[in-house]
């Protein structure tokens, strides 16, 4: 019987809600998250459990790292998995207490912030190549231009910044629907 | 009352309830158990919340890191600053809690 098993799926960064139910939904089933890198998920066979999953964003914790993870540890919840600035946190539903790890709509929208403020630096740069070249490619080609390598990578970063954009759109809804709900709710 | 602090209230209830957790000195964890004790279990604060609060309030200078010989347990405690800052929006609720007890 397989006890391990790698999974590709993709979840852009304003699904990280969806893509938490979903490896609670693996856990109920057995299997067990262990890692991600680049949409590949990984887990791990084991008792069907109720585990829930948190996604935090936190891309400033520089010498900080044990004293942030330490704080969720005494709450009960587990560092799963590190990518990039993302991780990946869980928790048994029956040690009880909370199940988020943000418990109001003022962190919750300053979380998107900064994801929107990362991709937003990541995504103009994207934005600004795959342009500068479109247009480049229309006139007479640098040298460098008329490689198939190069026609590989500019269709790669075009690609990037339609992504890029398209998170940037729905962190953006994300942002302003999250504002819109005038009840804090503390729970 | 400067401006600047004039402007900073009102307070988030998180913010207000952190704040007046770390009166006394406490760590991170002992916040989140302060809270909700406080609170008579009615609020919760995530650690993720939680975090993001402490960090602000490092910055406005509304609370202090405590030297410790644990770096993994950080432990804070309110600054001048931070202790007037929570008496004024202590002041403006006890203001607001008066008015509507005269008018109910």
């Amino acid at each position: 019987m397989k006890t391990k098993k790698r999974v590709f799926k993709v979840y852009l960064a304003w699904q990280d809600e969806r893509e938490s139910a979903w490896l609670r939904h693996m856990a109920n089933k057995g299997w067990h998250f262990t890692s991600y890198t680049f949409c590949v998920y990984t887990f791990v066979k084991g008792e069907p459990s109720d585990v829930v999953y948190q996604l935090d964003f936190n891309n400033d914790i520089k010498n900080d790292h044990d004293s942030y993870v330490e704080l969720f540890r005494a709450d009960g919840w587990e560092l799963v998995d590190t990518f990039g600035s993302w991780h990946y946190f869980r928790k048994p539903c029956s040690a009880g207490g909370n199940m988020h790890i943000y418990t109001d709509r003022d962190s919750q929208i300053k979380k998107y912030q900064k994801i929107l403020f990362f991709l937003a630096f990541m995504g103009m740069y994207s934005i600004y190549s795959s342009i500068h070249w479109w247009i480049l490619s229309f006139g007479d080609k640098p040298e460098y231009m008329q490689n198939m390598f190069f026609t590989i990578l500019r269709l790669f970063v075009t690609g990037a910044a339609v992504l890029m954009l398209a998170c940037i759109i729905m962190l953006i809804l994300r942002i302003r629907g999250l504002k819109k709900q005038d009840t804090l709710s503390e729970k | 009352m400067t401006s600047a602090n004039k402007s900073a209230l009102p307070l988030t209830e998180s913010t207000y309830l952190i704040l007046l957790s770390l009166v006394s000195p406490c760590h991170g964890y002992a916040v989140m158990q302060k809270v909700e004790s406080m609170s008579g279990g009615s609020v919760t604060i995530g650690p993720g919340t939680l975090y993001g609060a402490l960090k602000a309030l490092l910055k406005k200078g509304w609370i202090q890191e405590l030297p410790t010989d644990e770096p993994r347990r950080k432990s804070y405690r309110l600054t001048e600053n931070g202790n007037r800052i929570l008496r004024q929006e202590v002041d403006r609720l006890e203001k607001l809690a008066q008015l509507g007890k005269k008018n109910i």
